[in-house]
């Protein structure tokens, strides 16, 4: 499991494999995104990876082994799963650290370990 | 004016495939239609043009929307756009298929059905040379409907 945080409290109940988010709205990932940006600012081994990030440029896996990232959070990854290359990428990293991917179209050629969803509460973020 | 929903791009108008984009360079006049989208998908309430209360009672910026409830706004104001529903969950694309009575979207075809949010109220939907203003109709339509015209 990975933690951190307070209030809200962050708890990633799995263990390193690849994760997509249940396909609903509003359950908190872009929130959850953002922690994991402010833990990667604030030293954290996690990686938060955005269609921003895609458009900019920014290797995935440079990115992750830069920090020997634990964590890799790939969001709104309908805009940009047709890269190939990046879908080889995250399956990569995968192996050895948790990704969680924002994909809502099941069509796509990404083949998860689980789906995860997003439970609330006002002091807790929970996946599993 | 009525929503118009393709599930290809029918390469007539522009179209707007980035939402959390669209919604950051525009500042829209929310009215009813998007209180009902937030309440919908966010479980939360519009509070004015710039902050909505989210479930847990937290006022917090429209920037903190989430994108579902983003590409409603966007559909229900930029109507000269095509907008894609690529990133948005199927409660976010129930929702405006319920409430939004203008507008154009794209989206996949939803294999698994939607979501009836809109309690028996007319809804006011154009697909494929159909118009429909019942949502009972238009997820029949969806479901079996649509296959079987296709079969015959």
């Amino acid at each position: 499991m990975i933690a951190f945080g307070h209030n809200p409290r962050v708890e990633i109940r799995r263990e390193p494999g690849l994760y997509i988010f249940l396909d609903y709205a509003a359950m908190g990932k872009s929130y959850l995104a953002r922690m994991i940006g402010l833990a990667c600012e604030g030293g954290m081994p996690y990686v938060p990876y955005t269609y921003l990030d895609y458009v900019r440029g920014l290797d995935l896996t440079s990115a992750c082994e830069r920090c020997r990232a634990e964590l890799v959070m790939v969001d709104q990854y309908d805009l940009y799963w047709e890269d190939a290359a990046l879908r080889r990428q995250i399956e990569e990293i995968a192996k050895r650290a948790v990704v969680l991917v924002d994909l809502k179209d099941s069509d796509v050629p990404l083949e998860p370990d689980d789906y995860v969803g997003i439970e609330r509460t006002e002091n807790l973020l929970e996946v599993s | 004016m009525r929503c118009c929903v393709y599930f290809e791009d029918p390469h007539t108008i522009p179209v707007i495939q980035n939402v959390e984009a669209t919604f950051a360079l525009n500042r829209f006049s929310l009215d009813g239609t998007d209180r009902k989208i937030v309440q919908t998908v966010e479980k939360g309430e519009l509070v004015d043009g710039k902050v909505f209360l989210d479930r847990f009672g937290y006022h917090l910026p429209l920037s903190e929307l989430s994108t579902g409830s983003k590409a409603g706004i966007v559909t229900h104001h930029q109507t000269d756009c095509l907008v894609d529903l690529r990133g948005c969950g199927i409660n976010a694309k129930s929702a405006i298929l319920a409430f939004c009575q203008r507008g154009n979207i794209l989206m996949k075809y939803p294999s698994c059905g939607v979501i009836d949010y809109a309690d028996g109220t007319k809804i006011d939907v154009f697909l494929e040379d159909r118009h429909f203003v019942r949502m009972g109709d238009l997820m029949y339509y969806l479901s079996d409907g649509r296959i079987l015209e296709h079969c015959h």
